[in-house]
């Protein structure tokens, strides 16, 4: 008990971690809902088991292709 | 970055991508260069449209799994595109069912030059980065020409053992091991939000300090710059890095505030001077494909790897 009250008392202050300040910049930073709409598309990553969930699905692939991945890089 | 926004969230071309095409998204970089069975696949699908010479390949294509060009584009308007996707799929509506039913061989030995995977008991940290501008004394998105850039990501790997040695000094506290705040410096503390910008040099590393208290506040600095001072970024690094009690990374979160300057090759138009540049680390899973996108810096995997080395 004494160890997890240590543990806790070590710990607490970094559970709240940022400043309002800090928290406002991060909204800043981070994507909007409207920067993130992309991803529901449901990219996959593997062009060789694209081809075989193609020919399963009878789809053709739509291939996004980037210097730089598309879904990181920038 | 400006096709997720402007073509990818089109809820039409959306739908279209998502219920008539399997969507996938790859690295040309890797890609056009991969001696492989995929490798052949891929240059033998770009040869039949405009991208067939030794350059870049990139673009948007439709193909069948056989290897049939459907359809190019590599315009950013999304009226253009979807008239490429439609037209695609009237040719697709076409085909015999030979053609669109084939059956696909196996992958083959992948080229390890150019095939880059997490590895085993890896961690991923998502970096994301954007343009800020400061308006009395409070950081706030950038806008630039009436709008706001997009926010970068990129992603970080953090192998297994330097998690188990990344434990011990967020017990005890400490300096960050130098080859993850190498890593860190040289390959994530960059301005990737106007493009893809070269890593730095060992060399362009000035300085870089991340201390970490016991129990894991991250405090630090760090000063950036070429050898003829064009290019640069200097900054400040807050944040915690915590495990659980089960021994597991937990947090692995940093606040990165700076100042950048210059342009490369690929991220033309900085702003004039100095300007304002946040980023944000966090911890991310790996469960879905674009949590497992290699870092941008990785095309020379052992340099990325051994960055306090090379």
């Amino acid at each position: 008990m004494k160890t997890l009250l240590f543990f806790l008392a070590l710990t607490a202050p970094l559970f709240a971690q940022w400043s309002p300040k800090q928290k406002a910049v991060i909204a800043e930073i981070l994507p909007r809902a409207e920067e993130s709409a992309w991803l529901k598309i449901g990219w996959r990553t593997d062009l060789w088991e694209a081809r075989r969930e193609a020919n399963e699905s009878g789809k053709p692939i739509y291939l996004w292709e980037m210097d730089g991945h598309p879904l990181g890089c920038v | 970055m400006t096709d997720r926004l402007l073509v990818f969230s089109n809820p039409e071309v959306q739908q279209l991508l998502r219920e008539r095409f399997i969507p996938v998204a790859a690295n040309d970089w890797y890609q056009r260069r991969r001696q492989d069975a995929e490798g052949d696949f891929f240059r033998s699908v770009a040869d039949q449209g405009p991208r067939n010479g030794n350059g870049t390949r990139q673009g948007h294509y439709v193909l069948t799994a056989g290897g049939k060009l459907l359809g190019y584009n590599n315009n950013r308007g999304p009226e253009r595109r979807l008239a490429m996707i439609k037209g695609s799929l009237e040719k697709w509506d076409a085909l015999s069912p030979d053609e669109k039913k084939i059956t696909v061989p196996e992958r083959g030995k992948e080229d390890p030059k150019f095939k880059r995977s997490l590895p085993k008991g890896a961690t991923v940290v998502k970096d994301f980065t954007r343009a800020l501008e400061k308006k009395d004394g409070t950081l706030s998105a950038a806008i630039i020409d009436g709008s706001t850039p997009l926010t970068a990501v990129d992603h970080l790997w953090i192998k297994e053992d330097e998690i188990k040695e990344l434990r011990a000094v967020v017990a005890s506290g400490g300096e960050l091991p130098t080859r993850l705040a190498q890593r860190i410096a040289r390959y994530h503390l960059i301005d990737n939000v106007r493009g893809e910008p070269r890593s730095w040099q060992r060399s362009e590393i000035k300085s870089i300090e991340i201390t970490l208290a016991p129990g894991g506040k991250v405090t630090g600095s760090f000063h950036i710059e070429s050898s003829d001072e064009k290019l640069g970024y200097k900054g400040e690094i807050t944040g915690v890095i915590a495990f659980g009690e089960n021994e597991k990374l937990q947090k692995f979160n940093l606040l990165i505030l700076g100042e950048h300057w210059g342009e490369g090759q690929h991220t033309k138009e900085a702003r004039p001077g100095r300007s304002p540049l946040g980023q944000v680390f966090q911890l991310t899973s790996t469960d879905k494909p674009e949590d497992r996108i290699p870092p941008q810096g990785m095309h020379w995997e052992q340099g990325y790897w051994e960055a306090e080395e090379h």
